[in-house]
């Protein structure tokens, strides 16, 4: 096989994807459709929460899962996405699969699926540590311990990993209709297909790298649909329609989108050099890419862990008083102390994030003297259970109500309370604890895939 | 004869993004090769400059990395006081506006 043809279409359910971008692909012949489903940038809740259409909610990730199954059917051609946007824990996983199963009811379709699930198990975490398995954290900073401790996994709620290609390889390899990956490494999403027919690692990784976000990579940059045709030497990228072009300067400018490093990214297995690469405009839309290298590492995967740290509560109210305005840190600062008085044997936090005064940048805004005439409050409450969160986050807002500030009038209330409920219980709350590389001798151990039928005979 | 102008009136894009939950990394992609290699060659986007506008030490800026072919420039630093996305303190989960502090960075530039 000389060429590989590729349709990108993400499955985090943003709701880019559409039919006609889909319909362009597919009259292109492509080989395989594939999309990226999983991200760790809407935080740490994500991983933690149990909600299993959490984040976009159900509707949004139906319509782009909708989009994908219904395109790789309809050519029939393999599927490969990671789903359960955005943590791909096994919750969000399961919420993913009920999608399909309601797909395959509603359209009569009969689906077969590999399921790899990239949770990791904490007790084969442990057990790896103790046999002398070697960690390190994969950013230097004192919020994470130098080697991962089996206490720091005790900790977390849960823990995924981003699984590297070979998991999806051996999936591909049993002969279903698809693969659905939790947690997995963008890029080995799209690199798994063309390295089972050994396309070159370095070209296949940039490739893989410059589509997984879709039409991120034209100009004007936006999350559609994007195709590339992989080829022994180049690869080719382009968009699918309307007036967005990929141009040598877009498909470069994209190695910078949410990396560390341009010209070195550290992947499971090895890093991607592009500083050999070079970019041509192909035609009007579309660039040619070639020259990246791969250079092999000991294989590792990235652990992400979440740790729970209680419940928040939250108020929103604004103030407007000009002397309140003029005295708010103080006031703010009186209100935490009496609630640390009175809930003295509690071990909880309380922030106050002042919009409109230095709420988005803090101590490094530049314009940190600008005060404006309002001031938009909101009051965080992290407590041990929901019920205190709440009760703190009441009393500091009864505090800020009828609290004494100098050149107080407003002795009947001095903020806007938002809404009645005045006070939001947000469930839990969650930090990263974990976030680590963990050798591995088989890159395939933590990941064994499995097949699922839809309709789901126990679903129905 | 040259004057000074701020970074951010060179710039087309100017952005922030996490890169982890620990690191923030900002990308300026500039109008065109001038307007690039003015800045490329200025030093003004020195590791000193960076840390001192974003709170940090210069041992926290990581890196500053250019691109000729997207006349791109990329910085990136770990987060001000170690407060990661989703911690308590935090205000930006997604780091998306932690270019701001950079925008007013002085440029020398030729004055025509």
């Amino acid at each position: 096989m000389d060429e590989i043809r590729i349709l990108q279409s993400s499955s985090m359910g943003y709701g880019n994807v559409t039919a006609e971008l889909i319909d362009a692909g597919l009259k292109l012949d492509p080989h395989v459709i594939i999309g990226q489903g999983t991200s760790t940038d809407p935080g740490p809740y994500y991983l933690g929460q149990d909600d299993i259409y959490g984040y976009v909610g159900k509707e949004n990730k139906k319509r782009d899962i909708g989009l994908l199954i219904g395109a790789a059917r309809k050519a029939d051609i393999p599927f490969v996405f990671s789903g359960g946007s955005p943590s791909g824990s096994d919750a969000q996983l399961e919420g993913i699969l009920r999608i399909m199963h309601e797909i395959a009811v509603e359209r009569g379709l009969r689906l077969r699926a590999a399921v790899i699930s990239g949770e990791i198990d904490k007790e084969w975490l442990k057990r790896k540590l103790r046999s002398g398995a070697r960690t390190r954290r994969i950013i230097d900073t004192p919020r994470l311990p130098e080697v991962l401790t089996e206490e720091a996994v005790d900790d977390c709620k849960r823990i995924v990993a981003q699984m590297g290609p070979e998991p999806i390889m051996a999936a591909l390899r049993m002969n279903t209709q698809g693969v659905v990956a939790g947690r997995s490494l963008d890029i080995g999403l799209y690199m798994a297909y063309p390295m089972l027919y050994g396309f070159d690692k370095g070209l296949t990784a940039h490739m893989a790298k410059t589509i997984e976000c879709g039409a991120l990579c034209a100009s004007p940059p936006i999350n559609e649909n994007v195709f590339a045709h992989l080829r022994r030497d180049h690869f080719l990228v382009h968009t699918l329609g309307g007036t967005r072009k990929c141009t040598t300067a877009s498909v470069a400018a994209h190695a910078f989108y949410e990396r560390q490093d341009i010209a070195r990214e550290e992947n499971p297995g090895g890093y991607l050099d592009i500083t050999t690469a070079s970019y041509t405009q192909h035609d009007e839309r579309t660039v040619r890419v070639a020259g990246a290298r791969w250079v092999d590492l000991p294989y590792t995967i990235k652990l992400e862990g979440a740790k729970k740290i209680g419940y928040r509560t939250i108020t929103i109210a604004g103030l407007r008083d000009p002397h309140l305005v003029k005295n708010i840190d103080g006031f703010l600062e009186r209100s935490k102390a009496k609630a640390l008085e009175k809930f003295g044997g509690t071990e909880f936090s309380v922030t106050f994030h002042q919009y409109g005064k230095n709420a988005v940048l803090g101590k490094v805004d530049p314009l940190q003297h600008v005060v404006g005439h309002e001031i938009g409050l909101v009051i965080a409450v992290v407590a041990p259970t929901q019920e205190q969160a709440t009760s703190i986050c009441a009393f500091v807002r009864g505090q800020l109500h009828f609290g004494d500030f100098p050149g107080r009038t407003s002795t009947a209330g001095n903020i806007a309370t938002l809404f009645s409920p005045a006070e939001i219980p947000m469930g839990e709350a969650f930090i990263w604890n974990v976030w680590h590389a963990l050798e591995l001798d088989d890159p395939c151990e933590p990941f064994p895939a499995r097949i699922m039928e839809f309709p789901n005979p126990e679903w129905i | 004869m040259t004057r000074t102008v701020p970074l951010s009136e060179l710039c087309r894009v100017f952005r922030s993004k996490n890169a982890s939950p620990f690191l923030t990394t900002i990308d300026m992609f500039f109008d065109n090769r001038d307007a690039y290699e003015t800045v490329k060659k200025s030093g003004a986007l020195n590791p000193a400059a960076i840390a001192r506008r974003l709170g940090i030490s210069e041992a926290d800026v990581l890196g500053v990395y250019t691109q000729d072919a997207a006349f791109g420039i990329k910085v990136t630093v770990r987060k001000t006081d170690g407060v990661a996305s989703g911690d308590p303190e935090g205000a930006d989960i997604f780091g998306a506006q932690q270019y701001i502090p950079l925008l007013d960075l002085p440029i020398v530039v030729p004055d025509n």
